[in-house]
């Protein structure tokens, strides 16, 4: 191996033996936008050795302030696409894939298996949900990142072992009361540090490092209040396996909300 | 006296991100704020006391901290 991994091989926790195994790792990125952007420079830039990036959007002029990847000549191309040219060029121990389309069932039944760890870098609650099923039925570890305006949230998931994001939110909440990036703003720098403590959580969960089942962190950026809100392991009642996830029709169950 | 902490949507629509309350339950946390808030009634969002999510209805102690945290969407 040579040095460009050095100050990662100098960690105890970590070593060549680590070292190895990032580069040995496959993950799915979905979602390549504020999150996205931040977590893959991170992850390539660490060595994680395959990388498939997922996004079904292009990228627009309002984009740039906060998804680095991107420069202006890069508007209106596909997202998936541009940031595989730009990390390809910059990253040479990995290799990565780009898929411009939407991430669905069909794609998780086909993709999900073959990967070692799924991230969640999207602002779609069905993709969210989903992401948590089929990393349960097919017991993959996942990290998600979600944030608001001065807000983030971020946490790793094992579904297949009971600590599963609808655990923590078993209801999806009304859409109607959800704020977006593209409806209420967001400052520019909070998706660049949940997506760099989502890569953080990666690294960790690839290396066995990790401690955190069982635990959602949040933080407030304006006040630096932090929180690790800890539950437990619980058993989640559908979709149990490969047909039910298909079969689940994701799109009523993020609309079918109480008011 | 409980202290409840409140984040994103719910602490604009509050006003303020904070409160001191005299109150047993989490359930009168959330009648309480409800009804003094009316627009957090559609909102779903996790409760957690002294930072562990809670399923049900939990009795409260003098000094325990409530956090209502809402899932986001932005990414």
């Amino acid at each position: 191996m040579d040095g460009y991994f050095r100050r990662h091989i100098q960690l105890n926790e970590i070593g060549e033996a680590g070292q190895q195994k990032l580069l040995d790792s496959r993950i799915l990125v979905i979602g390549a936008g504020g999150l996205g952007c931040p977590l893959l420079l991170n992850l390539a830039s660490c060595g994680v050795g395959s990388i498939t990036v997922i996004d079904f959007d292009t990228i627009e002029y309002h984009n740039l302030h906060r998804q680095a990847l991107y420069a202006p000549g890069d508007v209106g191309k596909p997202k998936a696409e541009c940031a595989v040219h730009f990390l390809t060029e910059r990253y040479p121990h990995s290799r990565f894939s780009s898929v411009h389309a939407m991430f669905d069932a069909q794609m998780a039944v086909s993709m999900v298996s073959e990967a070692d760890l799924l991230v969640d870098c999207t602002d779609n609650l069905q993709v969210r949900y989903l992401l948590d099923d089929a990393a349960r039925i097919y017991q993959k570890p996942w990290v998600h990142a979600s944030v608001s305006k001065f807000n983030l949230q971020w946490a790793l998931f094992r579904p297949h072992v009971g600590y599963s994001y609808r655990n923590v939110f078993p209801v999806p909440p009304n859409p109607m009361f959800m704020g977006q990036c593209n409806t209420e703003g967001i400052m520019g720098a909070v998706p660049a540090l949940a997506g760099t403590l989502q890569a953080n959580l990666v690294l960790n969960a690839l290396l066995g490092l990790d401690e955190v089942d069982g635990k959602i962190f949040h933080m407030d950026t304006r006040t630096g209040q932090t929180l690790c809100i800890k539950y437990e392991a619980m058993p989640v009642a559908k979709p149990q396996n490969e047909v039910e996830l298909l079969n689940f029709d994701y799109q009523g169950f993020c609309q079918n909300f109480d008011v | 006296m409980v202290n409840v902490l409140l984040f994103g949507r719910l602490a604009e629509i509050c006003g303020q991100s904070n409160f001191v309350f005299d109150l047993l339950d989490t359930d009168a946390v959330c009648e309480k704020l409800k009804n003094d808030f009316p627009e957090m009634k559609p909102l779903s969002f996790a409760i957690a006391v002294n930072q562990v999510l809670i399923v049900h209805n939990t009795r409260l102690k003098d000094e325990d901290e409530v956090a209502l945290m809402p899932p986001y969407s932005g990414g």
